[in-house]
């Protein structure tokens, strides 16, 4: 009997969508443990990394930048240093780039920074919850994006107010020469406020070696047929976000 | 006239108080207290009562119940011992709707801008370049805090 793979879900104070990821990952055969951010032994022992989403110590100062500071963080550093794979889904996101392991960089750089929503006419727009598209660019370009069609238009859950993705000096152009997924419509046309909730048109990149995917919407509140509200008027018989999770349980 | 008004908490300031503890758990014995100023920028030509009748009316921006504020003199001048003040505000200029009383009061105010200011009270011998380098430019993993280069700009304003 083959042996489950194991995935940390980091539990942060105040994370809030640990156990829905949980559950996604149980869904997709794998084994999640919800670990806690002050673990002694850290992630070492899992196959693979998630960050939920949520708001860690209430982001304080700014979103994910406290969580960044942990002991678990360096741990979690050095997994992917190892290969292995990480989400990092909203806030998990956030806090993927505060710590600077959203880019590869030997000593974690922080190159990307996610800031507050902006409108079409660079107003502050807020907290944004809602369902929005997204569809991925070059998908092919990375190992957790491989079974995506760069056709593929994606509903999915946007919840955050800080989620415009701004980038250092050279890696707005490495992303867009990379894989990463952009807001659209359901036709898959890019467009303004609302939507791209965030102003920017970004909604998450990978790390240079594709094996780390920073995305701010949820991909766990996409993950059952079910959760798609009626409105949307699309019927799946499997979620289109499966093809996401079987790439990162072939990466375990 | 452009004015400049700092809104801080009357009570404890929880984003003060955890950056604090991070920033002295790190580097201990550096960091003796940490405030935080929420920074209004803007022009108009009122007189300086009017502005400070106006954000007192505007309690969208200051609630008395829970925060001050003080106009164009920051509140660290008149507290003791050394302190490190940064100013840290977003690259792309953080532009606020003013609420209607304040517009009603002040018509023809111009784009209020918002950032943040940070009072570091620091030992006797920390000087303000270690506080920018160590404590608020975020370059790496755990190093720095307050402010995200990639999207901040960390500007020391005073030394005292």
């Amino acid at each position: 009997m083959s042996r489950q793979a194991s995935v940390a879900v980091i539990q942060f104070p105040g994370s809030n969508c640990e156990y829905e990821t949980a559950r996604m990952l149980s869904y997709m055969g794998c084994q999640p443990t919800v670990l806690r951010w002050n673990d002694p032994v850290g992630v070492a022992p899992f196959d693979g990394v998630i960050l939920p989403g949520g708001f860690s110590f209430q982001d304080r100062v700014r979103s994910g930048v406290m969580a960044s500071h942990l002991p678990i963080m360096a741990s979690v550093s050095h997994a992917i240093k190892m290969g292995k794979p990480a989400i990092g889904i909203c806030n998990g996101c956030q806090i993927l780039a505060e710590s600077g392991l959203l880019t590869d960089s030997d000593d974690d750089q922080v190159q990307v920074g996610l800031a507050k929503n902006r409108g079409n006419t660079g107003e502050g727009v807020g907290f944004v919850c809602d369902w929005v598209y997204v569809k991925p660019v070059h998908p092919a370009l990375s190992p957790l994006t491989r079974y995506f069609d760069a056709t593929d238009v994606l509903p999915i859950v946007t919840s955050h107010a800080e989620g415009r993705f701004e980038w250092g000096e050279g890696v707005q152009d490495h992303v867009s020469r990379h894989a990463h997924f952009v807001y659209c419509d359901s036709n898959g046309v890019g467009g303004d406020f609302p939507v791209t909730p965030n102003g920017g048109g970004v909604a998450g990149v990978l790390s240079y070696q594709g094996r780390v995917l920073g995305i701010m919407p949820h991909p766990e509140r996409a993950m059952l047929p079910w959760q798609f509200p009626w409105v949307l008027k699309h019927r799946f018989s499997s979620s289109p976000w499966e093809k996401l999770m079987v790439a990162f349980k072939e990466l375990l | 006239m452009t004015w400049v008004a700092y809104v801080g908490l009357k009570q404890s300031d929880l984003h003060a108080l955890s950056a604090f503890e991070v920033i002295a758990t790190q580097y201990p014995g550096m960091v003796v207290a940490l405030r935080r100023f929420r920074t209004l920028r803007f022009d108009t030509t009122a007189s300086r009562s009017q502005c400070e009748l106006a954000l007192g009316a505007s309690f969208e921006w200051v609630n008395p119940n829970r925060s001050v504020f003080s106009l164009q003199e920051g509140p660290w001048v008149s507290s003791k011992g050394r302190q490190v003040v940064v100013h840290v505000s977003p690259k792309t200029p953080s532009v606020l709707t003013p609420p209607v009383r304040f517009k009603q009061l002040l018509p023809d105010v111009g784009p209020v801008l918002e950032s943040v200011t940070w009072v570091f009270q620091v030992a006797d011998h920390v000087d303000g370049d270690s506080v920018m380098s160590q404590m608020v430019t975020s370059t790496r993993r755990g190093v720095g805090l307050v402010c995200n280069p990639v999207f901040e700009t960390a500007t020391l304003i005073a030394v005292t």
